[in-house]
Formats: structure tokens, C-alpha cells, sequence
């Protein structure tokens, strides 16, 4: 398989700019490690630009930014990508990490049985806090920052070499570390309620399938 | 018991009593206007919103209480020290 990572980065609203903003470092950290990319931007995040560049160009790693549901991944617009039943089969012996909310309780276990190596995703919503002034220069962004770099960090760690169960658990640990700053006694009061959101992404973040798969 | 109703959570079932609806909206109040709080394919809300979905027990606000009642649990089982 190729070491190419496909990646989606729909940015029709204001979650999805922050996620495909924030995935620019995803791609700095690849072009340095010489890893070939194909970004499904905005528009081109769709059913029929996905499907063809996997099967044209078979890339092994696949990141989803963008919303979902339970047995969905959705692209720009939220139109559907992946939907479990009908085309997971496209996931086949990939390695996946979905920012999709809820996608890996039914999607992620289905696409599991259908042959994908690997799921990491949510199996419940991804939840972030963003400064609302900052929403031009999302990469500006501390608040934001606290919570989409433990995100990236899963892809981060795949890019470096590290197996998927190594890439999900340094993730958590990142959330965790960022739980702990939150709750010491040096942050502000409001800290607390972005710990909390952070504790809910890093106990709803799943590794499924062979955690020994690398890129 | 007036008011009460059951949320059903990872580990214990959630009862949303008033005390809790106060609880959750003064905790959320502390945020600054400025922040924003993105809810998966919900959207993005601002704390008085979340404040006002709290009070309505609407879907988004079960789902607040769900987050915060389960993270203070996490708290006292000492679970982000381990």
C-alpha cells in the first residue's frame, strides 16, 4: 500500500474552517517527512472525488475532518462520504482517523468488519471552545489550540512512524495534559469548563481495529 | 420528585434535578462571552445559548449536563490524577 494520506478538509462552517485550518499542520509535518498528499478541499470534499482518488490512487492513510453521525462521515456541506451498510468497503485495509462525531459507534466498528486496518475516531461528539475573535486567524487561537492539538496529535504520531494504538494513546495523553493545566491552581476560572470538554473528547476517542498498523 | 429526570450516562444514571440545571448554568456562566463552544454537527454556541438549552433540557442542553455531571464524577473518582 502507498504511503499517501488522503485528507478532507470541507471548511463550509465555522467547525469545519477551524478542523481544515488546524489540519495545515497535519500537512507541514508530512511534506517534511516527503509524504504524498491529496487534499479534498471544500468543495472537492465530496462522495465522488473520495471515491475516485481511492481507487485510483490507494492511499493508506485517510483523515476526515468534518461532521457525521453515528454511522456516517460527512463532507462539504455535510453531504455524506462514508456511510455504514453502504460504502465503507471504500475503508478497506486503510488506516482512518475521523473527526467526525459519533462516526466510530456504528460506522467505525462496521468499516472494522469490512477490512479497515484501523478507526480512530469519536463515538460520541468532538467538542471544542474557540475565541470568537480569533475566527479569522483560527491558527491564533489558544482556546481552540487546547483541544485540536491533542486531535492532531493521532496523526501526528502516524506520520512519525508510531503505531495507531501508540498515535491514540500519546493523543490522550495530550488531552490529559491539557486537563491537568486546566485544573491547576495557576488557570483562570473559566478554565474548568474547557477541561471538562477536553475530558469528553479524550474518553470518547476509540482506536479500533489492529492498533499495531502503522503508516 | 418534582422537576426530575433521568439522563443515562456512561457509568451512573444521571437524575437532572433542579439543583443540577443551576449547577451546570452557573458553571457555564464563568465563561467569557467571547468563547464559543462547537457541538459537533450541532453547531457552535455561545454560553448564554448553552445557558438557555440547559434551562430548556432540550436535547444540546441534556447533553451539557451529560458532560459536566459525568466530568464531576471523574473528579471525585480521581480519575485525572491517575
Amino acid at each position: 500500500m502507498n504511503k499517501i494520506l488522503l485528507i478532507t478538509t470541507p471548511d463550509h462552517d465555522i467547525t469545519t474552517r477551524y478542523l481544515s485550518v488546524w489540519s495545515s499542520k497535519i500537512l507541514e509535518l508530512a511534506d517534511k517527512k516527503n509524504i504524498r498528499v491529496i487534499n479534498l478541499k471544500r468543495k472537492k470534499a465530496n462522495i465522488k472525488e473520495l471515491k475516485s482518488r481511492i481507487l485510483k490512487i490507494k492511499p493508506l492513510f485517510i483523515i476526515f475532518n468534518g461532521h457525521g453521525g453515528n454511522d456516517c462521515i460527512t463532507g462539504y456541506d455535510n453531504k455524506i462520504l462514508i456511510k455504514a451498510g453502504n460504502n465503507e468497503n471504500l475503508l478497506e485495509e486503510k488506516i482512518v482517523y475521523a473527526i467526525s462525531c459519533r462516526s466510530a459507534s456504528v460506522l467505525g466498528k462496521r468499516s472494522i468488519t469490512s477490512g479497515t486496518l484501523v478507526y480512530i475516531g469519536y463515538d460520541s461528539d468532538f467538542i471544542f471552545c474557540h475565541d470568537e475573535r480569533k475566527i479569522s486567524r483560527p491558527l491564533n487561537d489558544k482556546i481552540a489550540k487546547l483541544f485540536l492539538e491533542p486531535s492532531n496529535q493521532v496523526a501526528v504520531s502516524l506520520i512519525k512512524g508510531n503505531d495507531s494504538k501508540e498515535a491514540s494513546r500519546r493523543s490522550k495523553k495530550f488531552f490529559l495534559r491539557n486537563i491537568q493545566k486546566m485544573l491547576s491552581s495557576e488557570a483562570l476560572p473559566e478554565s474548568n469548563q474547557y477541561a471538562k470538554f477536553l475530558w469528553w473528547d479524550m474518553k470518547h476517542q476509540v482506536c479500533l481495529g489492529d492498533g499495531s498498523s502503522s503508516f | 420528585m418534582k422537576d426530575v429526570k433521568k439522563l443515562k450516562g456512561d457509568s451512573e444514571r444521571i437524575t437532572i434535578t433542579k439543583d443540577i440545571k443551576e449547577l451546570v448554568k452557573a458553571r457555564l456562566s464563568v465563561l467569557p462571552k467571547n468563547i464559543n463552544i462547537s457541538i459537533g454537527s450541532d453547531g457552535a454556541f455561545k454560553r448564554d445559548e448553552l445557558i438557555l438549552h440547559v434551562e430548556e433540557e432540550d436535547n444540546i442542553g441534556k447533553k451539557i449536563i451529560q458532560v459536566d455531571m459525568e466530568f464531576l464524577q471523574s473528579l471525585k473518582r480521581g480519575e485525572l490524577y491517575e
